[in-house]
């Protein structure tokens, strides 16, 4: 029996490392009008960009449904294998509630663990990373369990927009529209606490932006991961990843792009960061 | 400057100190217009006479529904009128002068010559009070040299309110003749303050009723009507309906030129903005008569790419999920629409419309406050006229807690607006908002309003200046040349932001060469125009 570790696409954690450490990735849905497709499957994050910014059919997305979990949960059942699943923010996505609902039909079979992490994007990457990592190194579920209720209030993640049309034509900028201001090149930094966003700070202009997240890093202390997420703007992303491994030269860092659970939001040219701050050094 | 006249009156009851406040707001209603024209800086200027007119008859009014005949009650029923009323810098002062009468009066039913004496003393006490860095020259000059000139009065037998009030007016005269020695300003003008002159009259006005004297007081011809001035502050409907539908257009070979466009369509809606030119122009408008809108459009040129959202079904939308009560909310006084739209996009809950020469009162900005739904309001005066004004407010007070950030121009106010955050407490929010103002470099463009000098050299009426901190530092024959020097001046660097305001005067075209101008005047320098569409200055500049 050994313990499988799932989440869903919004971790936007890399391919290769997703592979490498036999992580179970199930797949968020995007819908451009009648057409289904699956995230990470059927359409990969430069695709989905290049269609938001065509000015089609304005995408929407979706939650893995109860479905399929239950397919995921039964497959790694069959062997008998404990599952740890962990989640995108409750307050953000449906993708926890059913991930619940899957592992509720399921009680009768192995043990299945399902974590709303409060987290987004890499925020949620970096901790199932750690949890692989921790796994494979012979770490228990009731470690794991442990392990992530320590950390994940640990990790912070801030997000900023390029443009503000996508938050607004998506409707989620209703609760903070006061404090995007869109008449002016203004750049909002949001962070996600306790699983919701909330409002920073505003910048003007794009080159404050990038100064700005570069001196949020580097305020930082007693840095284990470091993530940079982006829209379609890696250069962007790697030269505040550069910037910042220089201040914390042994820190895990982590470049990936947004995936359209998020982007579908955010739109083209978004950036955010992750900062995992613990005193905790990796196990 | 006592003729003979009816027999002069021993005490005051309340009666009669409310006739005597009423000749003396006669007196300076018959020379609001021309203490207007004493305006020294070549700046389009809050009106001093207007706002000290304004002011004392804020405090009649409050007089008038006073059903007391006692003396102290009818001063305090006319000290809070004012301070409710008060505009302008000058106002602000003059309602602390009669805040201070007041109080020295305070329980008395009616009043010596003596009493005055004392209570002109504690009124010069109050006015200083209010003003952190007093300047010689101005009205606190004046009461104090009032208050200086009666202080032997106060126990020196009995004397009648006329003999008091014959020395207060004559040696406010004096102090009044003598500004223009102690204000550098003044004295190149060539004119007296306009605020020591408004009390100067103020106190002839009272002193010629206590002699009897109630005729009209013989002034210079041309007097001014009231009743035709702009008054600032009605607070702007916080309904939704203020909207309508957000409508752009793209509009080419137009056969009236841009400006005309934007005139015209100005009598459609609000927030029109025309960009481009008559081979292809870009219309922006708020309406709610789309219809016509777009067969005027149509009727000058072809129409192309037509896009309307409903703003009320977006504000609506929006309003329905907002929680009852914030914790703090923001309250602004801005000029330009296209200004109130950028406040209100950046979380301003409420716009008293006003600024540099429409000075809101008091009472505007409390009742602008009354309307937003949280515990605290932070106002934010964006001009140095209404900043001791918001700061009555906050001493007067209200059901919610007010906070003043004192913010002296609208770029200030669009950095404190940046750094405001609803989800942080008042205090948090305050100290965020005053350094975020104090951070950014501003400054002004308008045109002189009278020959100036600067720096030895003649500035002459028409010409650009620019000002920064209050202060003039340029002033050039070209707009554009005065902004590049003004940009100078507040020494804008490599990695600034710099905003470049502008006016409801210049042409969007105009505006964004000008912006292309900077941007190849000063290299590495991010530069943004925006529409502000305020009067008077051609261009507020920020730069970060």
């Amino acid at each position: 029996m050994t313990l499988r570790i799932v989440t869903d696409s919004s971790c936007d954690l890399p391919a290769d490392l997703v592979r490498s450490l036999d992580i179970t990735v199930v797949p968020c849905i995007v819908h451009f009008g009648d057409e289904l497709l699956r995230e990470g499957v059927d359409i990969q994050p430069s695709a989905f960009y290049q269609r938001l910014a065509s000015g089609g059919v304005h995408p929407t997305t979706s939650q893995p449904s109860v479905g399929d979990f239950l397919e995921v949960y039964r497959e790694l059942g069959r062997s008998g294998d404990e599952v740890l699943s962990i989640h995108i923010s409750s307050k953000l996505s449906g993708t926890y509630r059913s991930a619940i609902q899957a592992s509720q039909e399921l009680s009768a079979g192995p043990r299945i663990e399902v974590i709303d992490s409060l987290q987004v994007s890499l925020g949620l990457g970096v901790a199932v990373k750690a949890v692989a990592e921790l796994v494979r190194a012979g770490g228990s579920l009731d470690q794991a369990l442990t392990f992530l209720e320590r950390e994940l209030p640990r990790i912070v993640c801030y997000v900023s927009v390029d443009t503000l049309q996508y938050l607004v034509r998506g409707g989620r900028a209703s609760r903070i529209q006061g404090f995007l201001g869109s008449l002016l090149d203004i750049k909002p930094i949001m962070v996600v606490r306790e699983g919701e966003t909330h409002p920073v700070e505003r910048v003007r202009s794009r080159k404050r932006l990038l100064e700005r997240f570069s001196q949020i890093v580097r305020a930082s202390a007693n840095v284990r991961s470091l993530g940079f997420i982006h829209s379609v703007c890696l250069d962007d992303a790697q030269a505040l990843a550069g910037r910042s491994s220089e201040a914390f030269p042994d820190a895990e860092v982590l470049v990936s792009e947004f995936s359209s659970v998020m982007g579908v939001h955010l739109g083209p040219r978004a950036l955010g960061i992750v900062v995992w701050s613990t005193p905790e050094r990796p196990s | 400057m006592s003729k003979a006249a009816t027999p002069s009156l021993d005490t005051l009851d309340g009666v009669a100190l409310r006739k005597m406040f009423a000749a003396a707001t006669d007196a300076l209603e018959a020379q609001a217009e021309a203490i207007n024209a004493l305006n020294v800086f070549p700046v389009p200027d809050g009106d001093t006479g207007t706002n000290m007119l304004l002011t004392m008859r804020a405090a009649l009014e409050e007089a008038a529904g006073c059903p007391s005949e006692a003396a102290g009650e009818i001063a305090a029923a006319m000290a809070k009128g004012s301070l409710m009323g008060a505009r302008g810098n000058s106002g602000v002062i003059l309602s602390q002068i009669l805040r201070g009468f007041s109080k020295s009066i305070q329980g008395k039913a009616r009043i010596t010559g003596g009493d005055i004496a004392a209570a002109l003393q504690e009124a010069s006490a109050q006015a200083y009070k209010v003003v952190t860095e007093p300047v010689e020259g101005t009205i606190l000059t004046v009461i104090r040299e009032v208050a200086a000139a009666t202080t032997g009065q106060i126990l020196s037998g009995t004397p009648t309110p006329a003999a008091v009030l014959d020395v207060a007016a004559s040696s406010a005269k004096t102090a009044v003749a003598r500004t223009p020695f102690q204000l550098d300003v003044l004295r190149e003008n060539g004119v007296v303050d306009a605020g020591g002159e408004g009390l100067s009259v103020i106190l002839q006005g009272a002193l010629r009723f206590v002699v009897g004297d109630e005729g009209p007081l013989k002034v210079a011809a041309g007097q001014p009507s009231v009743g035709a001035l702009p008054i600032a502050g009605r607070t702007e409907d916080e309904a939704p309906s203020a909207y309508g539908f957000c409508t752009e257009v793209l509009v080419k070979d137009c056969s009236v030129d841009t400006g005309r466009l934007r005139d015209r369509l100005s009598s459609f809606g609000s927030s029109v903005l025309v960009a481009g030119d008559a081979t292809l122009a870009k219309v922006h408008l708020h309406t709610f008569d789309t219809d016509s809108t777009l067969a005027y459009l149509r009727s000058v040129g072809s129409v192309a790419h037509i896009k309307i959202d409903n703003i009320d079904e977006q504000h609506e939308a929006f309003s329905s999920r907002l929680p009852l009560l914030r914790v703090v909310g923001v309250v602004a006084v801005v000029s330009g629409d296209g200004l109130a739209d950028l406040f209100r996009s950046l979380g301003v809950s409420a716009i008293v419309p006003g600024g540099q020469t429409m000075n809101p009162s008091a009472r505007d900005l409390l009742d602008a406050a009354g309307t937003v739904a949280a515990e605290t309001v932070i106002l934010l005066p964006n001009n140095a006229n209404v900043v001791a004004t918001a700061r009555q407010a906050q001493e007067i007070g209200s059901a919610q807690r007010i906070v003043v950030v004192p913010t002296q121009d609208l770029p200030q106010g669009v950095a404190a607006m940046l750094a405001f955050n609803y989800e942080q407490d008042a205090e948090a929010n305050a100290t965020a908002m005053d350094q975020a103002r104090l951070a950014v470099r501003t400054g002004e463009i308008t045109q002189a309003v009278r020959e100036t000098r600067l720096e030895g050299r003649t500035v002459k009426r028409g010409q650009f200046i620019g000002l920064a901190g209050g202060q003039l530092v340029v002033a050039h024959a070209q707009v554009e040349t005065a902004v590049e020097r003004l940009l100078e001046r507040i020494a804008v660097k490599k990695g600034d932001t710099v905003t470049l305001y502008f006016g409801g005067d210049v042409s969007q075209a105009d505006a964004e060469g000008l912006a292309h101008r900077v941007c190849q005047r000063f290299p590495g320098v991010d530069v943004e125009s925006f529409a502000g569409g305020h009067p008077l200055y051609h261009y507020l500049v920020s730069a970060e």
